[in-house]
């Protein structure tokens, strides 16, 4: 039987794009990570020894490709506020509702900057990158 | 309405306040070249947001999209003149970020309206 391959990457360019950077996202994760050990630094946290909002996004994808959802949680519970909020604020932004998206906008904002402030703080240490087994 | 800015005000601004006007800048920067380029997702907070989460690695993604918007916007006023985009994003992996919002700035000037 004969095959014949129709994809155009061109003409599917967000598919095409989501494809190879979950592929590379994947190779990144799981061979290029254990086999050299050499990840991507964190500038803000080299520098001062402080959490930035975004540390402990790999460790959370790590765990999460481990099914582990309660550590991926502890690692960074930002993002599992953030995409949802951010798939509403695509969604209001397409359908051109101005005032509620820009609304979201603000709110994803207030809660990133008090979030990077809180994880320093020895009362909520809870925020920071925290492993539990 | 895009307002034209002097970028020599700007980085003193930014100097002086500790980088507090740099984060102003770039937001109503980004949010100025989306306008120009009619393009209304390219706008200052989301793209603020991801570098803050991304610890500043989205900066270099947002260098790269500057140089495309501009030279779109260029491309619909028939003044295009070069695609500056590679520039942006080699300046910003060098930590030369501040140098990109110098040059876009210049570009929003010549554009602005």
């Amino acid at each position: 039987m004969h095959f014949k391959c129709t994809f155009d990457p061109k003409k599917h360019p967000i598919l095409s794009w989501g494809v190879s950077l979950g592929v590379g996202g994947l190779l990144y994760l799981k061979v290029w990570l254990p086999m050299t050990n050499i990840g991507i630094p964190c500038v803000f946290n080299e520098l001062t020894g402080f959490y930035c909002p975004g540390c402990g996004i790999t460790r959370a994808v790590l765990s999460l490709l481990r099914l582990d959802v309660i550590q991926a949680f502890r690692y960074n519970p930002l993002v599992f506020i953030l995409l949802p909020l951010y798939a509403m604020y695509f969604i209001t932004k397409k359908k051109k509702m101005p005032t509620l998206s820009n609304g979201i906008m603000a709110l994803m904002l207030i809660m990133t900057l008090a979030f990077g402030v809180l994880r320093n703080i020895p009362m909520f240490d809870f925020l920071a990158p925290t492993i539990i087994r | 309405m895009v307002i034209q800015r002097n970028p020599v005000v700007a980085i003193i601004l930014s100097f002086i306040t500790c980088g507090i006007y740099g984060i102003y800048w770039f937001i109503v920067l980004t949010t100025d070249i989306g306008k120009l380029s009619k393009d209304p997702s390219f706008t200052g907070g989301k793209h603020f947001l991801l570098s803050l989460i991304t610890c500043g690695i989205w900066s270099i993604v947002w260098a790269y999209q500057v140089g495309k918007q501009i030279s779109e916007a260029q491309k619909q006023r028939g003044i295009y003149e070069a695609d500056n985009s590679t520039l942006y994003l080699v300046l910003s992996i060098f930590g030369l970020g501040i140098v990109v919002y110098v040059l876009a700035q210049l570009e929003v000037n010549k554009l602005a309206f």
